[in-house]
């Protein structure tokens, strides 16, 4: 072994490094959570966590080593995130890489999150090749992408306002499912009937979204009930608002194919996760994300830097972490 | 295979950051350079240039862990813990104010904590209002004194000129003031103050 590209993410609340294989292969992939810190707080407070991302990067990224069997000399690249996301905590995880390369004469590639998440599709046995339609729905993005080669993608439509996971976020919210709101509502959702309540799909032009006015819808059902009817129509409601997000999303995506002639779809980000929009996306014949890789990951940055070109040293010692795109 | 007798020093917790070599033996610095904290790590590979040593000849890795900026603290322990782990070296963290010290024998070391306050040492490590800081007839040094000139002067305390060298952190007296004093802490910021949401949270429990 010594071909192998170590990822690192720190944009917002995960600590996470892994290891692949010049081919692709997932050796380890390590991921730290700070969910449970921010709970409290109802979402992530920034200082929080950077805070956290500095304490974990080290002992993250030695486990990512010991459970792939290597040493940091066994490292030929290491892809880290440079932006979107937190700037406190993106500098950390950069930080610690360009010391890394540095220090030990490691190739750098500064990875975006965001084609980080569309390369989570690139890695194991069933690698997708490009080209493909991709949706990606995560917690800061909801973009329809077209992605035609490895290294990058071109944005043919995003939302108008909130994200999907957003979205997602701020329903569980309202429904008193506590933070992080998504995983919580799918759970909700299993148990109820989503043909109770009709939540509207905001209707806007091109390939965009919008995702302000169900979560406006809901606030106003949650409103009219009091707190014994809320108790007893929650997975009712979880369910139905559930569904009219990936109805939504689905729409899209399939109006996004037929409108660019591409026969693959693909879906990767957090709400890549999301129980219902699998078992829809699957009877749809559409990729997704492997589970484990649909969240933030080290793994899709490493994926992403291994189509990334490597930045000479001159190049990576200036660079810096971006916030947005 | 050069030995092990240099020491990488840096220290970023205030606007203006520091790395230096220290020599082991003799406790000199044979380079020593400012920075942006932003430019760390370009600023360490000039360092090393200018120095012409290898980093196979170090022994060991000095960080200054404030207090200070929090966001610059972390750019400078990241950087500084990687690069320990990538050359399979110790790294020990010391006071920026015990650096400021050792560059200004007898002074007081103050460090700008922004919002009208400043970090110091007073029996123990706090953040206070520089009316609090009992300076009278006393020295002091360091970017807060220069920010709260007006109020410690005003309270009996000579602060040198703004250009004057003993308000920067020094990362030579770093490495230096670690070997002097031994006081050897943990590789991680010395914060003092908690994150805003903890503290309204403390202050508004139903929030
Ligand atoms: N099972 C699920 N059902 C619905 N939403 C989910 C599920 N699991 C995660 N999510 C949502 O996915 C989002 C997190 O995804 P991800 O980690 O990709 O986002 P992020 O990194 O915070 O944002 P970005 O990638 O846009 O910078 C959250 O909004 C979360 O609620
Ligand atoms: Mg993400």
């Amino acid at each position: 072994m010594s071909e192998l590209i170590l990822g690192l993410e720190t944009s917002c609340d995960e600590t996470a490094a892994a290891l692949i294989t010049a081919d692709g292969a997932v050796l380890s992939n390590v991921i730290s959570s700070q969910a449970d810190l921010h709970a409290r707080f109802g979402g992530v407070v920034p200082e929080v966590a950077s805070r956290r991302h500095l304490e974990l990067v080290e002992p993250v990224v030695s486990e990512a080593l010991v459970e792939a069997e290597a040493t940091l000399s066994d490292v030929a690249k290491i892809g880290v995130t440079q932006g979107p996301g937190l700037v406190g905590a993106l500098l950390v995880g950069l930080s610690y890489a360009k010391g890394l390369s540095w220090a030990a004469q490691i190739p750098l590639a500064p990875v975006d999150h965001l084609h980080g998440h569309v390369a989570s599709l690139f890695l194991g046995d069933d690698a997708l090749e490009p080209p493909f339609l991709c949706l990606l729905a995560s917690g800061g993005h909801t973009l329809v992408l077209v992605v035609n080669d490895h290294a990058g993608f071109e944005v043919v439509g995003g939302t108008r306002d909130d994200a999907a996971g957003e979205a997602f976020d701020k329903g569980a919210r309202l429904l008193g499912l506590g933070y992080p709101g998504g995983p919580a509502l799918d759970r909700l959702a299993r148990t109820g009937d989503p043909s109770t309540h009709t939540f509207p799909i905001a209707r806007v032009d091109g390939l965009d979204f919008s995702f302000s006015g169900v979560k406006t819808a809901l606030l106003y059902a949650v409103r009219e009930l009091d707190e014994t009817a809320l108790a007893e129509r929650r997975a009712d409601l979880a369910a139905s608002y559930e569904l009219a997000i990936v109805d939504a999303l689905l729409q899209r995506i399939e109006q996004a194919a037929e409108h660019t002639h591409m026969d693959t779809i693909a879906v990767v980000g957090g709400v890549a996760a999301n129980s219902a929009f699998r078992a829809r996306l699957a009877t749809l014949g559409a990729r997704v994300a492997p589970l484990p890789l649909c969240t933030d990951n080290g793994a899709m940055i490493a994926s992403a830097a291994r189509y990334a070109p490597n930045v000479s040293k001159a190049g990576y010692l200036a660079v810096d972490a971006y916030s947005s795109r | 295979m050069s030995a092990r007798d240099h020491v990488l020093a840096l220290d970023t917790a205030t606007d203006v950051a520091s790395v230096a070599i220290v020599e082991t033996t003799r406790r000199e610095a044979v380079a020593e350079l400012e920075a942006r904290p932003s430019a760390l790590l370009a600023r360490l590979d000039d360092l090393f240039d200018t120095a012409r040593v290898e980093k196979t000849a170090l022994g060991g890795v000095v960080v200054g862990v404030g207090p200070g900026r929090y966001t610059s603290l972390r750019i400078g322990l990241a950087t500084a813990k990687a690069i320990a782990t990538a050359l399979k070296i110790p790294i020990t963290g010391v006071s920026t104010l015990d650096a400021l010290v050792a560059g200004a024998p007898g002074a007081v070391p103050l460090i700008d904590a922004r919002r009208g306050e400043v970090f110091m040492h007073d029996g123990e490590l706090v953040c206070v209002a520089p009316e609090r800081v009992a300076v009278d007839g006393r020295l002091c040094v360091g970017d807060g004194a220069v920010a709260y000139r007006a109020e410690l002067e005003a309270r009996g305390a000579t602060v040198p000129g703004e250009s004057d060298p003993r308000h920067r952190v020094r990362a030579a007296f770093l490495a230096q003031g670690a070997g002097r004093t031994g006081l050897a802490l943990p590789v991680e910021p010395l914060y003092l103050r908690a994150p805003d949401a903890e503290r309204t949270r403390k202050e508004f429990p139903q929030a």
